[in-house]
């Protein structure tokens, strides 16, 4: 092992310029060969870096990852879904009542109003006789009415008097 | 498609992006949440990856700011080194590991000390391996202030370590 090219690369590293090619030269030095007393207290640097770079993950990250993933792409492939079919029910229920607006016509005067002229009496004496009686009925209610009064009226002053004494 | 693009460009950067995530928080499980966030967040903007021109560094620069935010809200960081330290997966030099292990750990821990930033800069270029260019979007800061931090970062860390060599 040629030391003076390991010391001359430990310079370059301490000044910070040394390539990564040249960084890992060291690291290589120091972890996996037989190193020389002089250069002993910089090791432990080395090994530290090369251990560090070895630290990882567990084995099962990857599938927790992906699983959450795929969780996320199938919630959105259901809203998605759902979104879609919304809208389309949306656009049915537009036309159909568009369709059914315009298809249908608009009211007509014979189907809107009442022919009352069918039920006009035409007889001058028929239509006599009905003013009569409507007038006759007319005015029993209004009797019937006036003896109710006189009654409530008559009950109040027996009620009156009864306090009176 | 976005799946295919999601899984070979990526999440293969996961574990580069939870120990950026593990240097600001220092703490494991904090960092794997923060990755797992950062990485639902990048998939939900994926319409954005096409105008994007390194999505390994935008991926990173979304993590840095998430786990900074999470430690801002912690309020009290604490690191436990010996998690961390415990956590290197592979066994490197078992004859050697016994002797450096307590000096690994003081590195780690003068590591620790550095200013946010130096401590940042330092992780991305000498553990990330990430050039100067990826580093200064990273960290949303000029090429000439990532090279100033790199150079004291190994500059103190080099300092100390040889103050506790003498003292030992």
């Amino acid at each position: 092992m040629d030391y003076q090219l390991i010391e001359k690369l430990l310079d370059q590293y301490f000044e910070g310029t040394t390539s990564l090619e040249e960084e890992k030269q060291l690291k290589h030095f120091f972890t996996y060969e037989e190193v020389p007393e002089h250069l002993q207290t910089l090791q432990p640097l080395f090994v530290h870096l090369q251990q560090s770079s070895e630290e990882a993950l567990g084995a099962d990250f990857d599938q927790s990852v992906l699983e959450l993933l795929e969780g996320k792409q199938e919630a959105k492939i259901r809203r998605l879904s759902i979104k879609t079919w919304m809208s389309r029910a949306a656009a049915i229920v537009l036309i159909a009542v568009a369709g059914w607006w315009y298809f249908t016509p608009p009211p007509t005067q014979e189907t809107g109003g009442i022919d009352w002229s069918k039920y006009e009496v035409q007889d001058p004496e028929e239509a006599f006789k009905l003013t009569q009686m409507a007038l006759l009925k007319a005015s029993t209610e209004l009797n019937q009415g006036a003896n109710t009064a006189a009654r409530e009226v008559s009950n109040l002053r027996e009620i009156g008097q009864f306090f009176k004494k | 498609m976005d799946l295919h693009t999601f899984k070979t460009s990526i999440l293969p950067n996961k574990n580069k992006l939870y120990r950026v995530a593990l240097r600001i928080t220092g703490n494991p499980a904090e960092a794997e949440d923060v990755v797992q966030e950062t990485l639902i967040k990048v998939w939900e903007k994926r319409n954005d990856w096409s105008r994007i021109d390194n999505l390994q560094a935008w991926c990173m620069q979304m993590v840095k700011n998430r786990a900074i935010d999470k430690v801002r809200l912690k309020a009290n960081q604490t690191e436990n080194i010996d998690t961390l330290y415990s956590m290197s997966s592979r066994e490197i030099l078992p004859d050697r590991k016994a002797e450096l292990s307590d000096t690994v750990g003081k590195v780690k821990q003068l590591m620790q000390q550095l200013p946010d930033q130096q401590r940042l800069a330092m992780h991305l270029r000498d553990i990330e391996g990430m050039s100067y260019q990826e580093i200064s979007q990273v960290m949303e800061i000029s090429l000439s202030q990532v090279k100033t931090n790199i150079f004291r970062a190994r500059k103190g860390i080099k300092s100390k370590l040889l103050q506790l060599w003498t003292t030992s």
